[in-house]
């Protein structure tokens, strides 16, 4: 806008002074520049041009630089918000940290991490997919979109990213990684309590694990919960040659040999269980029922004559007494005619068998024993259904009738 | 090569100066009388190498535009995506008053998007753009842009390259219409390094600026072009304007969805350009002082929005990629634009140099995205993505707001790089361009011209203007063509019984020529009688027309004669109408006349003012 009475000038757009009719800028003296050749002035151009080169480059160079610590430093304070447990705040720097280094993939991976913990997922999904479709073989972008598709409940893609996590490209340290992506898998897998498939992953991660005790104590765990008591043992014995102080690998061995109907091995096993960890209740309980298990089991090997008699009398005793006890808690007179309910078809059996048992029956028919101990497991499990859980002493007779077969190889 | 001219002792410096300045003088003499060798035969070979270092220099000076911009984003805002409260409201109100002070008193010419500055150079100037203008585009831009005024630095790239190759193009003595036809090589060197997408640029610059598919400057544009495109590849990184994520047409259906967000988007364009008219004219009719602090209200007011809403300051570049990775709610999408639109209209109407490309693709990809939000809610099924609409949204908007349908497709598909994209945008946005086309006639820049007082020459005038055909001109054949075998005599007999003075002979070849009474009638008189007119006349062909010719092309062949034949393509003695001058003229007056008609009929009443010059 020029001042009042001026004007400017229609060709070069300087002001012409009121009172003037002549543009001072079009009428003065032709510079230097216009009275040069046109060859030379493009030569000069030209020049000019390379300084101007030179001259940007340096000024890239340097803005580049800042640009550089700019996205550094937000993405440190992501990184501390991400550890801290905020991921929308750690979300914010991490985005902000991708303004100063856009094309920064370590950066965008960590916001896809941070969106993906901030639940997200919609946004997460765009720029996982956008690294994927960048780096589609990466272990890391897959791994995220593993995480992102569990969250999102969508089970099978997340297992076929899982799966390319696991074959993925993995920049460091591969073969860390990619047994880290297994054994997420395998958790993955039970708890979406897809046996099978968890079991088919857990053995192809127990061919890749290291000497690390805790490694194996913890795929010891997970054949536990596909019940895969035999590789569990293998793993839990694994883990105790490489650390024998492993916490939980010594119960976790004795569980897996009770489970095995093992008792001596569980009894080994669970006792040092319960000195390494006295408060261990489960252990000390599984131990219990394994000694007695063996005390009282008739059918065990090397035992004389004489002693599976007294074993399966002393058994027979000690069940009836809790079948006794059972029925009287719940009100059943068991010397009454009329009887209803599971306690009168075991009470037939009792009935019919009690007067054989004793040690010179025992003695002359040793097919007997068998036979009192099928009435001993009625008569438990009977007590059992009515009553709720057995004592110690009743379940180790549960056990000893269940395990029969295992125990007599 | 040839040697430079060796050194002449006997050349003085000027007289009277001390010796350093007598020495400098010598050298400038020197430099003077060296010849570089003569490598440009003609002018194109020059107008193409010219073509390239403006490139390269539009590169490089939009490189450090884009640096300046950042760099006062830093220093005046900080860093953190959510800037310090009194920042945001200091920053640009404190800009907005330095920005007004070097607009008023050092670059009078930087006012405004650059865009129009640019075309007026090609039509009013020359191609004359002031060196001056080009700095003060860089400082003032970069100033106002940094400090978060919802401007753009596309169009102030566009004038900075325009700039530039105006001031080379002068200084290298091309010729008056070579200058002219420069500007817009620099135009589009700029707007490609700016947006990093040569097409568009290139189309953009013929679409607005040009006008024409020119192939005297086509060449030398997509050159300039690529030349600024490779610099600013080399030194900013191959990395896109956005990171667009992958886009896929879910099903035909979606179709319908960006159908919408082509009907939303032409209006939130037509809201948008009235606003920015509205707003830019009462504000140019505001007391003389108040253009002072103008910039710095506007800067204030947006500061004041920026503690809610920081999205909207700035070009919001950063915003629009955030939108493409579906990180906002649709409703707070919806809310951006909405306020980018008013954040826009105040930063622009007050006087700020700044662009609207930026915010137009801001508020396009924000309409776009807050329709994929609710195509979420109403149709999960369908399953798009919102990056998807938000791209497609950026086109609708330049198709809308800026009316350069071709570029906007071709932008979009540019910046994703992903060819199945484009039946959405297709549709988007030619719904946008249809609807801001029928409710606003003139298009934005050709207003902010009008409202500049210039009448610059409307490129979508040009392209819409019905091409009048020399069939609009033509009547029917005259009642009597003479045929070239018939007797002089015979013709004569013929004619005598009309008033008509001017006669059509067609000949068996296809030939047209032509006859009058009086010729006749002294051919009888000479005794030529019973000769055929093919032989008795020796007047010269006819120029002849066809039907679906453009009626300029009976203008230029008509010169002298009374009437042309309007011929068949396929059979040449097939007379489908005649054509005089005073037809062709009556058919311009009235196309004329029906333009003004359809003009006046379809502005709004409140436009008819905005139209009018300061």
């Amino acid at each position: 806008m020029p001042p009042e009475g001026d004007r400017l000038c229609p060709k070069c757009g300087q002001l012409i002074p009121a009172g003037q009719t002549a543009c001072p800028v079009c009428t003065a003296p032709q510079g230097f520049f216009w009275t040069l050749e046109r060859e030379t002035l493009v030569l000069f151009s030209i020049g000019l041009l390379v300084v101007f080169f030179v001259v940007t480059g340096f000024t890239v160079k340097r803005y580049h630089a800042e640009q550089e610590a700019l996205g550094g430093r937000w993405y440190q304070r992501g990184q501390a918000a991400l550890q801290a447990n905020r991921p929308e705040e750690a979300a914010e720097d991490f985005h902000t940290a991708l303004i100063y280094s856009r094309d920064n993939a370590v950066y965008e991976m960590r916001l896809a991490e941070a969106l993906v913990k901030a639940n997200h997922l919609a946004e997460a999904k765009v720029y996982l997919q956008s690294l994927l479709e960048r780096r589609p073989g990466s272990g890391q972008v897959n791994l995220e979109l593993a995480h992102m598709s569990a969250k999102s409940h969508n089970i099978p893609e997340a297992i076929r990213y899982y799966h390319t996590a696991v074959f993925g490209a993995w920049e460091i340290n591969p073969g860390a990684h990619r047994l880290q992506v297994r054994l997420e898998l395998c958790k993955f897998l039970l708890e979406q309590h897809d046996g099978n498939e968890a079991e088919s992953e857990i053995i192809a991660l127990q061919t890749e694990l290291p000497a690390d005790a805790n490694l194996h104590a913890e795929v010891g765990h997970m054949f536990m919960q596909v019940e895969d008591y035999r590789r569990a043992l293998e793993e839990f014995q694994l883990a105790l040659k490489l650390n024998p102080k492993q916490p939980g690998a010594w119960a976790g061995a004795g569980e897996a040999a009770y489970q095995m109907s093992d008792y001596a091995q569980a009894r080994r096993y669970l006792q040092k269980a319960v000195e390494v960890a006295p408060k261990n209740l489960q252990a000390a309980q599984k131990l219990e029922i394994s000694r007695l298990v063996l005390e009282h089991d008739p059918f065990q090997r090397r035992l004389s004559q004489e002693e599976r008699n007294r074993r399966t009398i002393a058994a027979f005793q000690q069940a009836l007494s809790r079948l006794k006890q059972c029925a009287q808690n719940r009100g059943v007179n068991l010397q009454a005619q009329q009887m209803a309910g599971p306690f009168a078809d075991v009470d037939s059996n009792v009935k019919m068998i009690r007067p054989k048992v004793n040690k010179s029956n025992l003695r002359r028919d040793p097919n007997l024993i068998t036979n009192v101990m099928d009435l001993v497991m009625q008569m438990e499990e009977t007590a059992q259904q009515a009553c709720g859980t057995l004592p110690a002493p009743d379940q180790a007779l549960l056990m000893i009738s269940h395990t029969r077969g295992v125990t007599e190889r | 090569m040839t040697d430079p001219v060796p050194m002449d002792p006997d050349i003085p410096g000027p007289p009277g100066l001390p010796f350093p300045q007598k020495h400098w003088g010598r050298i400038l003499n020197r430099v003077k009388k060296m010849r570089a060798p003569r490598i440009f035969l003609h002018e194109e070979g020059l107008f193409l190498l010219l073509a390239v270092i403006i490139g390269l220099f539009s590169g490089l000076a939009v490189v450090c535009f884009q640096i300046a911009i950042d760099w006062t984003r830093i220093k005046l805002l900080g860093s953190s995506l959510a800037p310090d409260p009194l920042r945001v409201i200091l920053a640009p109100a404190i800009a907005g008053l330095a920005v007004a002070a070097l607009v008023i008193f050092v670059f009078p010419r930087v006012r405004g998007s650059g865009v129009n500055q640019t075309k007026a150079a090609v039509y009013i100037y020359d191609g004359y753009i002031p060196f001056s203008t080009v700095i003060g585009k860089f400082l003032t831009c970069a100033l106002a842009i940094g400090s978060g005024q919802s401007l753009g630095p596309e169009d102030p790239s566009l004038q900075i390259g325009a700039g530039i190759a105006s001031a080379l193009g002068r200084r290298l003595h091309l010729s008056r219409e070579k200058v002219r036809l420069i500007a817009p090589v620099g135009a589009a060197a700029g707007l490609a390094a700016a947006f990093n997408a040569p097409i568009s640029a290139v189309l953009f610059v013929i679409e607005e600026v040009i006008g024409k598919w020119s192939s005297a400057v086509l060449g030398a544009i997509v050159l300039s072009a690529v030349s600024s495109v490779t610099v600013l590849r080399l030194f900013l990184g191959e990395e896109p304007l956005f990171r667009v994520p992958p886009f896929h047409l879910v099903h035909p259906s979606e179709l319908f969805s960006y159908a919408v967000l082509g009907v939303i988007g032409g209006f939130a364009s037509l809201a948008f350009t009235r606003l920015v008219t509205y707003l830019r004219l009462r504000s140019k009719a505001m007391p003389k002082w108040t253009h002072y602090v103008q910039p710095a209200a506007a800067g204030l007011l947006i500061g004041v929005m920026g503690i809610w809403i920081p999205q909207v300051m700035g070009a919001g570049y950063g915003i629009i990629d955030q939108a493409l990775h579906d990180q906002f709610t649709w409703k707070l999408l919806a809310l951006l634009a909405i306020f980018k639109i008013l954040a826009t209209s105040l930063s622009f109407s007050s006087g700020t140099p700044g662009g609207m490309f930026a915010p137009a693709l801001f508020v396009g990809a924000m309409l776009g995205g807050a329709v994929g939000g609710v195509e979420h809610i109403f149709f999960p099924h369908l399953g798009g993505t919102v990056g998807g609409f938000a791209l497609v949204g950026m086109g609708v908007l330049f198709a809308g707001f800026l009316r350069v349908p071709m570029t906007s497709v071709f932008m979009v598909l540019e910046l994703s790089g992903n060819y199945s994209i484009i039946l959405p945008v297709m549709v988007s946005n030619t719904i946008a361009y249809l609807i801001s086309l029928k409710y606003q006639p003139v298009p934005l820049f050709d207003l902010f011209s009008r409202q500049d007082g210039t009448d610059l020459p409307s490129m979508e005038e040009q392209r819409e203007r019905a091409t009048l055909l020399v069939e609009d001109a033509m009547r029917p054949p005259a009642e009597i063509v003479l045929r070239a075998e018939d007797t002089v005599a015979d013709a004569s007999r013929r004619v005598s019984a009309t008033a008509l003075e001017f006669f059509l002979v067609s000949h068996r070849s296809g030939d047209w020529t032509s006859v009058t009474k009086e010729e006749l009638r002294r051919l009888i008189k000479e005794g030529k009688g019973s000769l055929p007119l093919a032989r008795a006349l020796s007047s010269p062909l006819l120029p002849w027309l066809h039907p679906d010719q453009p009626l300029d092309a009976a203008l230029r062949q008509i010169g002298e004669w009374p009437l042309l034949p309007v011929i068949h393509r396929a059979d040449f003695n097939n007379l489908q109408g005649v054509v005089s001058l005073a037809d062709i003229l009556a058919a311009y007056g009235a196309a004329t006349d029906e333009e003004n008609r359809s003009k006046s009929s379809a502005l709004p009443p409140g436009q008819r003012a905005a139209l009018r010059p300061d």
